[in-house]
């Protein structure tokens, strides 16, 4: 398994949000977590990747305990997360926000240059503007960027927190179906997502979550319409 | 309370017990000191405002008390008041500055007052005297009577009990609330209507009167003062007293003054090493022990004591409440590159709950801010009970009877639970500044109905029997009925919550449902912005449906969710047979 | 006539400029503010006075040494005074304005105890000279400012860097500049080590023109502040020009008035420009969010 979490527990200051929540990954695999707002979505992932302290329980990466481990760690490992809301730099152009996703990678200047050249063949409005900063970009444009700065660095897993927030159908669209490319290049990906039947649709794996808690999970197809998935939108 | 009497009772004996003129002199000294550094704690512990340059205050005070006294042969009595307003119209042009900046401006700019005073008063030799100061400060006296020496004593005591006594009423008073609240949580204090501006300015008149007070009195005793008394090191003593002391701790100062008093007496011969020892013992505090002796004794104490019970506070009845009509008229609200909301119209009728519904990001809670001022808004108008209040200010507009919640919840965690609700009413109190401070009848009986509402409010919620627990200790979940709470003690005509169903448990849902449809009774109207579909259905009347800040839909919420734009945009992928359940429900 | 006020703006606003810089160094990635940084700059100055003075080391040897010196104190007053407030839950408040105060103090009033508190005189490097030449300037001056405006050039150059882009990325978005595997402690410890270099600089370059004395620091952390207050915190432009305007205030002043009222008016200009503008002049507005 590439990532392993198992009874964990954390929330803010002496505040529990998440209650032994257990959860795997496996190599390229696309698990979706669903669940209402306030399920603690967004605290798993932040406990995962070591903004939050862990309270309890246990994180292993490829078998290794990385429950203490910092963002900077578990970003050495492969695992990037992208928070919720377009979390850019947004006083800094956009060329300066895909560098900084080099930052502490250690490639060679090349091969930078070559992800560079590649991310703006594919994300051609990235390189028209490029010298603009990030913040006067529109909200769609900014989640492109995103996810073109997650995909010059190539992480092994990418933990995406509600990437269609506020933007229309189309974009959302776009952005999934980079999504999946990802996956194609072998990177596993958790997406948290509140479009249920989309995420649903291109993940393997279900996860629904509410107050804090899994509530249940399965191949992400079967769960579709399942009483669970109600459950957890009526909760 | 009982702490301060004993204190003071012992200190009016202190001068039988002592030897000589020069322990008195010391403990006159004392009482002079603690008078400053009460105020000092009022603005720096309470108010989260560190002031660097309270010695530079005391100079203020202590020259014109001076110059009065000595080149226009004014009477004690008549220099004491005008050193104090003196130092609190030096006080509040400092303060003015600071009104729209970071709190650190703060202390820097009292840092460079400081420094400026030291140079003026060499400077303005023709009215300071120069290098060679004042002269022949004379005792007080009260027709043919002197106070000197133990009178002296005596008076300086009185004055120090006095300043604990209006310090501590006020801090007891819906002003140290909101003092609180802008150190700890300002956001809190402007939804409740403080104009915290002028809570500043006020600490900070205070506290430089304070200090002015100290200042006349120090003229007095030393008889002789020039700038040589008034160094940097001397506002570094009275921070370094009441850091030492505790910090927004009652009795801080007092514990601070007389560690520091006793100690040195001990030990003169450390005199040449003074500084050293000032700023090691700063940072070790800092660093260690933050809040200070008072605060290591309250964690010590604190261990021991048995929780109190809560107090079975009077109740009153909850009043019926004017709902205002909200008309939200065109407005548009850009960040950047991204419009957040677009040319959004919407009209919820008084005493209705509406509801503003959409997917994460589409603008809802951008909304609430725009209505409630904590946003600019860019285009538009909003008018509540057909007053336009934009370019108001979010001050203006709570006090206006627009009260909020936040989707996180805003509590100051060192109050306790019904402190934070008291805070709401913070605008609804006529007890003057004076009347407060001297703690008269007025202030008390107001101050205790205060109290019985907001304990009714609290019992309205189900959180009465946590009254007097601290705010920091209480779960999420009731955190945001205790915001519920504050809101409501403000009476507001209109009432707008974010989110208070995230992260509620089935059981916990159901109680909120019910607290929404009472306060609902109560008059007000409400605006919820909200998640939860089947609580949306269930309790209001009108519902408007927002998509990456456009309005997407508009009306009752049975016509709404059966909306085939509706569906398709924001529920059809999402709730499923969601829509469905919730009309079951 | 006029031209010798000018001079003197010119000279002493350099200096201020650069103790402003030095602060916004510090404030852009841990928003906090080192109250020691006028007593750095001044131990500089003194520092290199000394080592000269006393040494007798070659004059860019003293100066590096110096910088040396007072950069390892600046790391240690992150590593002491700061970064145990910082890594308080909800950042420990306002707890560093003390704390660095304290620091402040023990730095100058160690220094009042050794080296007492006559002004040291602090030579200009060779081949340079402080004596006056032809339009009333003398060459330190001409290289002073120069030199001023090379070191602010090479900070912001630093900061187009990916180093230095991160660090201005945490001042914008902590949590996100965590998550791409910036550290913020170590950025901010490094922001305190180069700022240490700048103050040094800043206190040899005051050193021939100002007295070196132990005084220095105080007025010097006023004017750092009113520089940087006044341009806008975190605008080095905006601090090199208020940095100026307030150093030809003063020397109007000094002319027009007496040199005792300087300190007044110039702090009575930034607190009413501050009233008007309270982001400073090329200072950017904040909209804080719910």
């Amino acid at each position: 398994m590439l990532l392993e979490v198992d009874g964990l527990v954390s929330g803010y200051g002496k505040v529990a949000i998440l209650d032994r929540v257990a959860l795997t990954v496996a190599p390229g695999e696309l698990v979706a977590i669903v669940g209402g707002n306030g399920a603690g979505k967004s605290t798993l992932l932040r406990t995962i990747s070591g903004l939050l302290p862990v309270m309890a329980g246990t994180i292993r990466w490829e078998g290794r305990d990385v429950t203490r481990a910092s963002p900077r760690t578990m970003l050495a490992f492969g695992l990037l997360h992208i928070a919720e809301g377009r979390r850019l730099f947004r006083q800094q152009s956009v060329q300066s926000n895909l560098d900084l996703a080099f930052y502490g990678a250690g490639l060679s200047r090349e091969e930078e240059r070559r992800r560079i050249d590649d991310a703006f063949a594919r994300f051609p409005i990235l390189h028209e503007k490029r010298g603009e900063p990030a913040g006067a970009l529109s909200g769609g444009q900014q989640q492109i960027l995103t996810v073109a700065q997650a995909w010059l660095r190539r992480p092994r897993l990418l933990m995406l927190d509600e990437p269609s927030l506020g933007l229309a159908p189309v974009i959302v669209d776009q952005v999934l179906d980079l999504v999946l490319r990802l996956r194609s290049e072998g990177c596993a990906i958790i997406l948290v997502e509140q479009l249920v039947e989309r995420a649903m649709e291109i993940a393997d794996t279900a996860y629904v979550m509410q107050n804090g808690r899994i509530m249940g999970s399965g191949p992400a197809r079967e769960m579709i319409g399942s009483e669970l998935l109600q459950h957890a939108y009526l909760a | 309370m009982r702490w301060m009497i004993a204190v003071t009772a012992v200190a009016a004996l202190l001068p039988f017990g002592l030897s000589g003129e020069y322990a008195l002199l010391v403990a006159t000294q004392l009482w002079v000191f603690y008078m400053v550094v009460v105020g000092l704690n009022l603005l720096t512990g309470y108010g989260g405002q560190t002031s660097i340059g309270h010695g530079a205050l005391v100079a203020v005070g202590a020259y014109v008390a001076a110059i009065g006294m000595v080149d226009y042969k004014l009477s004690f009595w008549l220099a004491l008041p005008l050193a104090m307003l003196g130092t609190g119209a030096a006080g509040a042009l400092m303060a003015l500055p600071t009104f729209r900046l970071s709190t650190w401006y703060f202390a820097l700019i009292t840092l460079g007052f400081a420094r400026v005073i030291s140079g003026l008063l060499v400077e303005l030799e023709p009215i300071t005297h120069g290098f060679s100061g004042v002269i022949g400060v004379p005792m007080p006296r009260v027709g043919g009577y002197e106070f000197s020496g133990r009178a002296f004593y005596w008076l300086v005591l009185a004055l120090a009990f006095l300043a604990y006594l209006v310090t501590s009423n006020l801090i007891g008073s819906r002003y140290g609330r909101a003092l609180m609240a802008l150190r700890d949580n300002p956001l809190a204090g402007i939804g409740a209507g403080i104009s915290l501006g002028r809570l500043k300015i006020m600490a900070f008149v205070y506290s430089a009167a304070l200090a002015g007070a100290g200042g006349a009195m120090f003229a007095v005793q030393k008889t002789v003062i020039t700038p040589e008394d008034f160094t940097t090191d001397l506002s570094i003593f009275f921070l370094l007293v009441v850091v030492l002391g505790g910090l927004g701790r009652r009795h801080g100062p007092l514990i601070g003054a007389l560690a520091f008093f006793l100690l040195p007496e001990l030990l003169t011969d450390l005199q040449k090493w003074r500084m050293l020892i000032y700023g090691a013992g700063l940072l070790l505090l800092t660093i260690y022990a933050p809040d200070g002796i008072a605060g290591a004794l309250e964690g010590w104490f604190g261990r021991f004591r048995p929780r109190k019970a809560a107090a079975s506070a009077p109740v009153s009845a909850l009043p019926q409440l004017a709902g205002a009509e909200l008309a939200v008229a065109a407005v548009t609200k850009t960040f950047g590159g991204v419009t957040a909301v677009a040319d959004l119209s919407l009209q919820v009728p008084a005493g209705t709950v509406h509801a503003v519904v959409g997917p994460n990001g589409s603008g809802k809670t951008t909304l609430l801010n725009l209505i409630t001022g904590f946003y600019p808004v860019d285009g538009g108008r909003i008018l509540v009970a057909g007053t336009d209040v934009v370019g108001r200010g979010a001050t203006a507009i709570a006090r206006g009877g627009v009260r909020r919640t936040f989707q996180t919840p805003k509590l100051i965690p060192g109050l306790s639970v019904i402190e934070n609700v008291m805070l709401g009413a913070f605008t609804a109190e006529t007890a003057s500044l004076a009347e407060v401070a001297l703690n008269l009848p007025r202030a008390r009986r107001e101050a205790a109905e205060r109290r019985a509402e907001a304990m009714s409010y609290l019992r309205f919620v189900g959180l009465d029997v946590r009254a007097d627990d601290p705010a920091g200790d209480i779960p999420h979940g009731q955190q945001r009925l205790i915001e519920i709470a504050r809101a409501l003690v403000g009476r507001p005509s209109l009432l707008l919550l974010d989110e208070p169903a995230a992260g509620l448990s089935l059981a916990e849902l159901d109680g909120l449902c019910a607290l929404i449809k009472a306060i609902a009774a109560l008059g007000t109207t409400v605006v919820i912005v909200e998640h939860h579909l089947d609580l949306v259905a269930s309790l209001a009347q009108s519902v408007t449906v927002l998509d990456r800040g456009h309005l997407l839909a508009a009306g009752t919420p049975e016509a709404v969710f059966r909306d085939p734009g509706v569906i398709a945009a924001y529920m059809g992928a999402r709730a499923l047979s969601g829509t469905e359940a919730s009309h079951a429900a | 006539m006029y031209l010798d006020v000018l001079v003197q703006a010119l000279t002493a606003g350099s200096i201020y400029a650069l103790v402003g810089v030095s602060v916004n160094v510090i404030y852009r990635p841990t928003n906090t503010f080192n109250l020691a940084q006028g007593n750095l700059v001044m131990l500089g100055a003194i520092l290199c006075a000394t080592i000269l003075g006393q040494l007798k080391l070659p004059w860019y040897l003293a100066a590096g040494i110096t910088v040396v010196v007072i950069s390892g104190i600046a790391w240690l007053t992150h590593l002491v005074a700061v970064a145990p407030i910082l890594s308080r839950p909800g950042g420990g408040g306002h707890g560093w304005l003390v704390s660095t105060l304290a620091v402040g103090i023990l730095i100058e009033d160690a220094v009042g105890k050794i080296v007492g508190p006559d002004p040291q005189r602090l030579p200009p490097p060779p081949p340079l000279s402080t004596e006056l030449g032809a339009l009333g300037v003398s060459s330190y001056q001409v290289a002073l400012v120069a030199g001023v405006v090379a070191i602010v050039a090479a900070l912001e150059i630093f900061y187009r860097s990916r180093t230095g882009r991160a660090i201005l990325a945490i001042a914008e978005d902590r949590d996100a500049s965590l998550l791409w595997g910036i550290d913020p402690t170590r950025l901010a410890r490094m922001s305190f080590v180069l700022s240490g270099v700048v103050a040094a600089l800043a206190g040899i370059l005051a050193g021939p023109v100002f007295y070196a004395s132990v005084g220095l620091g105080g007025s010097l952390l006023i004017k750092g502040f009113e520089a940087a207050a006044a341009g806008g915190i975190g605008s080095n432009r905006g601090v090199i020009l208020a940095g100026f305007f307030i150093a030809l205030l003063d020397a109007i002043t000094a002319r027009a008035l007496a040199p005792g009222y300087q300190d007044a008016v110039s702090f009575v200009a930034v607190l009413l420009l501050l009233l008007v503008r309270p982001q400073g002049l090329m200072g950017r507005t904040n909209l804080r969010t719910v």
